[in-house]
C-alpha cells in the first residue's frame, strides 16, 4: 500500500537536494551552477570555495535541520493532541523558550548562552505543561492541550512585557529572535544527528501512531500501551522543537503547514509521513531562508516571515485542489 | 472464556452495587440491558481491561486481565465503541487493516494475508466499494460498519460490542446480528450492550439486567426476560404479544 507512494518521496528527496543546491548557490552574490560542479571536482576559485563551504553550507544544513525538526514535532503533536490544528508550540515550548533567551538578551550575554538559555526555557516550559496537566494523576489530551494554552499565554504575556520595558537598541534582535531567524545559527551536527536518529526511532512506532490518532480507547483496544507511547511522543516531539528553537528562535508555520501538505500528497499513513514531512519541513525552510538573504540583500529578513508568506498560497491552493477532487 | 470474581465497577455515588460473580462460556452470547447511565459501556470497558474497577477481578482464559500485555490482551478481546474518532483522513482499507495490529511486531508491515483478512471482513461488512473512501466521508451507519470490521478483522475470541446496531438501517441491524451470531456458533463469545429487547430476546443466549442503583441480575434469556423485571429495570410500563410463540415486548404509552 505504501509502496505506491514511493516514487512520490523519492521526487520529495530529489527536490530537497535540488533547493538544498540553490540555497547553496544563491545570496547577495549569486554564483552560476558551474561554479559549484567545479568545487565538486576540486576546480573551484578559493573565494567561491569560502563562501560555498563556510558560509552557506552550514547556514543551509542549519535551515534543513530546523525545518525537518520543526515538521517532525508538528507532526507528532497533531497525533498526540488528537488534533489537526497543534503545531510544535501549542504546548507553550516556544514561550518558555522566547522568554529565555529574552532575558539572556537583556544581560547582554553572547549569541551562545541566548541559544542555551532557549534550549533551557523551551524544556522549562515543557516540564512545567506536563506537569500541570498530568500531575493529578489523569490526563487527557484535552487537559493538556488547555494547559499548553493557557501556559503559553502567560509567556506572551511575559515577552510583551520584556520588550516594553527594553531599551531601544535592544529592540531589533529581540524581534529578529522572536520571528525566527538563522543567521546566528551554530553550525553544528547535534541537529541532524536527532533528526536521523528521531527518523529512525519513529519507524518502528509508525504503526501505532496510526492506530493511536483513533483515540486512545481505541488504541488501547488494540494492544497499544497508550501512555508510555504519549510520553515518548511528547518527550521525542519537546526534543525536536528545544533543537529547533535553540538554532532559530520561534519560526512559526512550518510545524503545523508541512504534515498538512503532505497529508494531501501521501495521505495519513506516518510511517511514509513523517519522513516526508522531514524533507519537505527542510526544503521549506531553506527555500524560505535563501529568499530572505536575497530579497533586500545586502540586507537579511528574518525567515520567519519568508515561511508564512511561501506557506500560505501553497497551502491553500493545495487545500483547493484537494476539496475539488 | 471470561470470570468475574465479585466485580463492582467503578461508578462513584453508588451505595450498595451488586458484585458480579458472571461466568461466561464460549458459545454464548451475552446482552446488558439497562436504562441510559446504568453502567453498560463502563462494564463493558472494564471488563476489556481499560478500567480499573472499583473492587474484584476478572479472569480472561483463567488468567487475571490486569496479568496480559496489552498486545497479548488484544489478541483474546475486541471492543467495539459506541463512537469513533476520526480526526485524521484514514482509507476504510487502512481502518480495517488496524485490528491486525495486535498481531504484528513493530518493524512488520501488513502482509498480504493481512489485507486480504481486512478485505474479507469489509466484504462481510458490505463495505467493499467504499474500500479507498476516506472515513472522514462516510455515514454514521457505514462507521459503525467498519468498526465491526475492523473487529472481525482483529478476529479475537470474546467480542464485546457497546450498542453495535447504534446507527444501523433494518437490513444492517439485523445482517450484523446474524455474524455476530455465526462468530458465537464457532466457538466465540460476545458480551453487547443493546436497547431493542425484541433483538436481545432472538439473538442472545443470556441477559445481564444492570439497574441504575448498581443492583445487578444474570442469566438464561428466557428467565431474564420476564415483563415485571423489564418494567423495574425501564421503570416503562411494557406491553407483550405472541408472534410464533415468541413473546414481543413493546413500550406502552398512552398516546396514539
Amino acid at each position: 500500500m505504501t509502496l505506491n507512494l514511493l516514487p512520490r518521496l523519492i521526487l520529495l528527496f530529489l527536490l530537497a537536494l535540488l533547493v538544498i543546491l540553490l540555497g547553496l548557490l544563491l545570496g547577495s552574490v549569486s554564483l552560476p551552477p558551474e561554479a559549484f560542479f567545479a568545487l565538486l571536482t576540486g576546480q573551484g576559485t578559493p573565494l567561491h570555495t569560502t563562501l560555498i563551504l563556510e558560509l552557506r553550507l552550514p547556514r543551509v544544513l542549519a535551515a534543513f535541520a530546523t525545518g525537518g525538526l520543526l515538521a517532525i514535532a508538528g507532526a507528532l503533536m497533531q497525533v498526540l493532541l488528537r488534533n489537526p490544528l497543534a503545531d510544535p508550540y501549542v504546548l507553550g515550548l516556544s514561550g518558555g523558550a522566547a522568554v529565555a533567551a529574552l532575558l539572556a538578551m537583556l544581560a547582554g550575554l553572547g549569541m551562545f548562552w541566548v541559544s542555551s538559555a532557549a534550549f533551557a526555557g523551551a524544556l522549562f516550559s515543557t516540564l512545567l505543561v506536563f506537569g500541570l496537566a498530568y500531575g493529578s494523576g489523569q490526563g487527557s489530551a484535552t487537559r493538556l492541550l488547555l494547559t499548553g494554552v493557557v501556559i503559553a499565554s502567560g509567556w506572551g504575556a511575559l515577552i510583551s512585557f520584556l520588550l516594553a520595558t527594553s531599551q531601544a537598541h535592544q529592540l531589533p534582535g529581540m524581534l529578529y529572535w522572536l520571528m525566527g531567524d538563522l543567521s546566528h545559527a551554530p553550525s553544528s551536527v547535534i541537529p541532524w544527528l536527532v533528526l536521523l536518529v528521531v527518523l529512525l526511532a519513529l519507524i518502528p512506532l509508525g504503526r501505532t501512531l496510526n492506530v493511536l490518532a483513533r483515540g486512545t480507547l481505541q488504541a488501547a483496544a488494540l494492544g497499544v500501551a497508550v501512555q508510555q507511547v504519549e510520553l515518548i511522543i511528547f518527550g521525542l516531539a519537546a526534543l525536536l522543537t528545544a533543537i529547533a528553537v535553540t538554532l532559530a528562535g520561534s519560526i512559526g508555520f512550518v510545524g503545523l503547514i508541512v504534515p498538512h501538505l503532505m497529508r494531501m500528497v501521501f495521505g495519513y499513513d506516518q510511517r511514509i509521513l513523517l519522513p516526508a514531512s522531514a524533507l519537505a519541513g527542510g526544503s521549506l525552510l531553506v527555500l524560505a531562508d535563501t529568499l530572505a538573504r536575497i530579497v533586500i540583500a545586502p540586507q537579511q529578513l528574518p525567515v520567519g516571515v519568508i515561511t508564512a508568506l511561501l506557506g500560505v498560497p501553497v497551502f491553500l491552493l493545495l487545500l483547493y485542489r484537494s476539496n475539488r477532487q | 472464556m471470561m470470570q468475574t470474581e465479585n466485580l463492582v465497577i467503578h461508578i462513584p455515588g453508588r451505595s450498595q452495587p451488586d458484585a458480579l460473580n458472571w461466568q461466561i462460556e464460549a458459545g454464548q452470547c451475552w446482552g446488558i440491558l439497562g436504562p441510559n447511565g446504568a453502567g453498560k459501556t463502563t462494564l463493558l470497558l472494564t471488563l476489556a481491561g481499560l478500567k480499573a474497577p472499583h473492587s474484584g477481578r476478572i479472569l480472561l482464559a483463567g488468567k487475571p486481565i490486569t496479568a496480559y500485555k496489552t498486545q497479548q490482551r488484544a489478541q483474546h478481546l475486541g471492543l467495539v465503541f459506541q463512537q469513533q474518532q476520526d480526526n485524521f483522513p484514514a482509507t476504510v482499507l487502512a481502518t480495517a487493516l488496524m485490528g491486525r495490529h495486535p498481531y504484528l511486531k513493530s518493524w512488520q508491515t501488513e502482509s498480504q494475508a493481512d489485507i486480504a483478512l481486512a478485505k474479507q471482513a469489509l466484504a462481510k461488512m458490505e463495505l467493499s466499494k467504499l474500500e479507498n473512501r476516506s472515513i472522514q466521508t462516510l455515514s454514521g451507519g457505514e462507521r459503525q460498519r467498519l468498526a465491526l470490521a475492523l473487529l472481525l478483522t482483529q478476529n479475537p475470541s470474546l467480542l464485546l460490542l457497546d450498542e453495535p446496531i447504534n446507527h444501523l438501517d433494518l437490513h444492517h441491524q439485523i445482517a450484523v446480528l446474524e455474524i455476530i451470531h455465526q462468530q458465537v456458533q464457532s466457538g466465540k463469545s460476545a458480551i453487547m450492550a443493546l436497547h431493542d429487547l425484541n433483538l436481545a430476546a432472538r439473538f442472545c443466549s443470556h441477559i445481564l439486567l444492570l439497574y441504575p442503583d448498581g443492583q445487578a441480575c444474570w442469566g438464561e434469556k428466557n428467565s431474564m426476560l420476564q415483563l415485571p423485571a423489564l418494567e423495574k429495570l425501564y421503570r416503562q410500563r411494557l406491553i407483550t404479544t405472541q408472534l410464533a410463540g415468541e413473546t414481543l415486548f413493546f413500550p406502552y404509552s398512552s398516546i396514539g
